[in-house]
């Protein structure tokens, strides 16, 4: 409850909640009202993407993430999962529109003459509400997934490593998306589409995608193990402050890590290789 | 800290999850027509392992989750 927080916890609750809406207000309208802003590519000839449609699509994880919300405010307390929401938002989100921003002003060459072939990266089609140039409820979706994953793997194996719970939950997530992906990228969703060249891919899916997966969840998990910790040693507010400037540090690493892995792969992986079953 | 008691609260976000899996991947995928992408479940087969075991052992120990 509100009123058994202390202080600089409800300090921390109410800026992530404003934070949280201003962003997906301002997207939102940007999105819709000002496209030409942010180049959003056209959506025409797509299913489901009149404004009531996009609502009732968005309703289903929203609904769902509700539910996780409750279950980590019953269990964690309203500081802590706050910080859980918050922190996939800005983890995922960040990384994604940098992502998607990246991919389509073409902005790899800065870190490889490799990547100067890249035709882009991939753009997200239909939502409700953005959060920048992803929709939010994908944001929600990295936040439900990744609770309810590390949750599912702290009940499997309670007495593991927080290395190797965070490795189990971030496999599971990769064992997901294999699914999840190709329905979502098939000719009648296209809930997404991919303009990466890349050269090698797994159901027609850029193989970094795959391993986003597994770094976004395995990330998140070990940084929200050691929560607990940080906030002993730099108390609440500057605790919250770190823990975010440490997620914001493993972003710059995943993103180097992701990029290296292009650069080289663009280099040497010649001709393309595309692992598929079924033509899918 | 506020501990949640009872069976439906510790299973929370496993039947959330898997609410989330049925639409995106079950319905979506069936309302494409493509049988493919159905057929494609076996691909997801350990994370509905691992949420099948977390509900079982839920169901015989509600203490483990919430």
């Amino acid at each position: 409850m509100w009123k058994d927080l202390t202080a600089p916890e409800k300090r921390v609750v109410g800026i992530i909640a404003v934070l949280l809406g201003t962003v997906v207000l301002f997207s939102t309208i940007l999105h819709h009202l000002f496209p030409r802003v942010l180049d959003v590519p056209s959506i025409a000839g797509l299913s489901f993407t009149s404004y009531r449609a996009m609502f009732l699509l968005d309703l289903i994880p929203i609904t769902l993430g509700a539910l996780c919300f409750y279950h980590a405010y019953r269990t964690l307390g309203l500081y802590k999962a706050s910080v859980f929401l918050g922190g996939s938002f800005f983890f995922t989100g960040l990384m994604e529109n940098m992502w998607v921003l990246m991919g389509r002003y073409h902005a790899f060459s800065w870190f490889s003459q490799n990547l100067d072939s890249v035709t882009g990266t991939y753009y997200f089609t239909r939502a409700f509400f953005w959060w920048g140039e992803m929709p939010m409820v994908i944001c929600l979706g990295w936040f439900f997934i990744a609770y309810s994953l590390v949750y599912m793997v702290g009940v499997l194996i309670p007495r593991s490593s927080s290395f190797l719970r965070a490795a189990l939950a971030g496999f599971l997530a990769m064992s997901f998306d294999l699914w999840f992906d190709p329905v979502q990228v098939s000719p009648l969703w296209q809930s997404w589409r991919w303009l990466s060249n890349e050269t090698i891919k797994v159901f027609s899916i850029p193989l970094s995608n795959f391993a986003g997966w597994f770094l976004f969840i395995f990330i998140f998990a070990v940084a929200f193990d050691r929560l607990p910790r940080i906030l002993e040693k730099w108390g609440t507010g500057k605790g919250t402050l770190m823990f975010f400037l440490t997620l914001l540090l493993y972003k710059a690493g995943m993103l180097l890590l992701l990029m290296t892995y292009g650069a080289v792969a663009m280099k040497y992986v010649s001709p393309p290789v595309n692992f598929t079953i079924w033509g899918i | 800290m506020p501990r949640g008691n009872g069976k439906f609260l510790s299973m929370l976000p496993v039947l959330s999850f898997l609410g989330y899996l049925l639409f995106s991947c079950v319905i979506c995928a069936a309302m494409t027509g493509d049988a493919r992408l159905l057929k494609l479940w076996f691909v997801s087969s350990p994370v509905l392992i691992a949420a099948a075991l977390t509900l079982a052992k839920i169901a015989g120990n509600p203490d483990t989750g919430a």
